[in-house]
């Protein structure tokens, strides 16, 4: 045995998953080899101080502060639902009881949205994300189980708000516009990145995550513009 | 300690969490002081940054607020929670672009002490200092792996699955990372 293959096994040794047979081969080389025997040490001592540490945790460096900071965003996003909450009936309000008031682009991009409402509820179900062509699967959001089944009802809410924002783009100005596209481009670029490590691992939480961070920020972004 | 403060440690991380699902922020509050330490250690020992664990602390608890609801008690709470702030810090690395896994030898520190060179007497002194600054100058990849599997205590199986790599390629990161560590522990001794 040489030190190289020595060393290797000290990993299994320290391990405790070394076999009986290599651990007497091992021993043998250890004996005469002191380099060898001195990581065996060192490896050992490192791994008994883990594990005798184990369970102990740092504070981070002010708690209190952390948690304002955490209870802050929290507030402020469920305080932000509330608030969207509250404006959607006004909404519809405007739809409903005060059309007069609004100008005739509004009423075209408000007629567009409903058509695209309508649509979207039909669409559902008649093809996955992908477009494989598969039986379709309409699942409430919160059941859906399959994760191509639930990119695939995010898009549609993504392409709903899409075509409500490429209405409304005619208006914008150029830097609007170029502020925009600018930022889409970025997040179209992540999602395409995890979309992509997903087909390859299609079992990756981290990817998936990833993937559901940017799609929602791309609805953020969308709805954001959406208004304007 | 009052009958108040008996009845919340008696209650369990899952009822905490049914409470926190339904927007009963002293119920997440509970949950924050049982785990923070637990989650921002995690944090910091994975990305060897005080500020960058502090964050991805942050971002681990508004995403257990946004997700808690999901949290159906089939496993312990802690694992739960640690899976989720592991997904974060990896994302974290993934966004800044940061590879995993090591392929080539990076520092000066020699992985395999030459032979002659050392003294095999002189023990590197494992302590929470050192080890902590050695950990810290470990590259991304050998730290995750040498965290999740000697200081957290996961098979290299988990790890294999929460990095979506092969069960060899953990192995032999960690065998890297070890060694990396000794060499680390060793150049502090010696500069002492
Ligand atoms: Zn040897």
């Amino acid at each position: 045995m040489n030190c190289e293959q020595c060393q290797e096994l000290i990993h299994d040794l320290v391990d405790g998953s070394l076999s009986h047979l290599d651990e007497l081969t091992l021993n043998t080389h250890l004996k005469q080899c002191l380099d060898c025997d001195s990581v065996r040490q060192d490896l050992t001592s490192i791994l008994s101080f883990c594990q005798t540490h184990r369970g102990e945790y740092e504070a981070p460096p002010n708690e209190q502060a952390l948690w304002l900071r955490i209870r802050n965003v929290i507030e402020a996003e469920t305080g932000s639902h509330a608030q969207t909450a509250a404006r959607e009936p006004s909404f519809l309000g405007r739809l409903m009881g005060r059309t007069w008031e609004l100008s005739l682009p509004q009423l075209a991009s408000l007629a567009a949205a409903i058509v695209l409402l309508v649509s979207l509820t039909t669409v559902v179900g008649l093809r996955r994300w992908d477009g494989d062509g598969s039986v379709p699967n309409v699942v409430p959001q919160a059941q859906a189980s399959n994760i191509n089944d639930r990119i695939w009802q995010r898009r549609q809410v993504i392409n709903y708000w899409n075509q409500r924002v490429e209405l409304n783009k005619t208006r914008w100005s150029p830097e609007m516009r170029e502020t925009f596209d600018r930022n889409l481009k970025v997040i179209d670029e992540a999602v395409a990145n995890s979309l992509n490590e997903l087909n390859q691992n299609p079992h990756d939480e981290v990817s998936e995550q990833m993937l559901n961070e940017s799609l929602n920020d791309k609805l953020a972004l969308l709805k954001e513009f959406s208004d304007l | 300690m009052t009958a108040a403060e008996t009845e919340t440690s008696q209650t369990s991380d899952y009822e905490l969490a049914q409470k926190a699902a339904l927007g009963e922020m002293g119920a997440f509050e509970e949950l924050y002081q049982r785990h923070n330490r637990r989650v921002y250690s995690l944090c910091l020992r994975m990305t060897g940054n005080v500020s960058e664990a502090e964050d991805l602390a942050q971002e681990v608890f508004i995403q257990l607020f946004r997700k808690i609801g999901s949290f159906r008690g089939e496993s312990a709470f802690t694992t739960w929670l640690h899976r989720l702030t592991v997904n974060q810090v990896l994302m974290h690395f993934r966004k800044r672009g940061v590879r995993m896994e090591q392929t080539t030898e990076d520092g000066e520190t020699p992985i395999q002490i030459v032979k002659g060179t050392e003294n095999p007497n002189s023990m590197p002194v494992v302590d929470r200092i050192a080890l902590d600054k050695a950990i810290v100058q470990l590259p991304p990849g050998y730290r995750t792996v040498f965290t999740l599997h000697d200081i957290e205590g996961h098979e290299h199986e988990e790890i294999a699955r929460m990095l979506g790599c092969s069960v060899g390629t953990s192995k032999s990161q960690l065998h890297k990372a070890r060694m990396k560590l000794r060499g680390l522990l060793r150049q502090q001794k010696a500069s002492e």
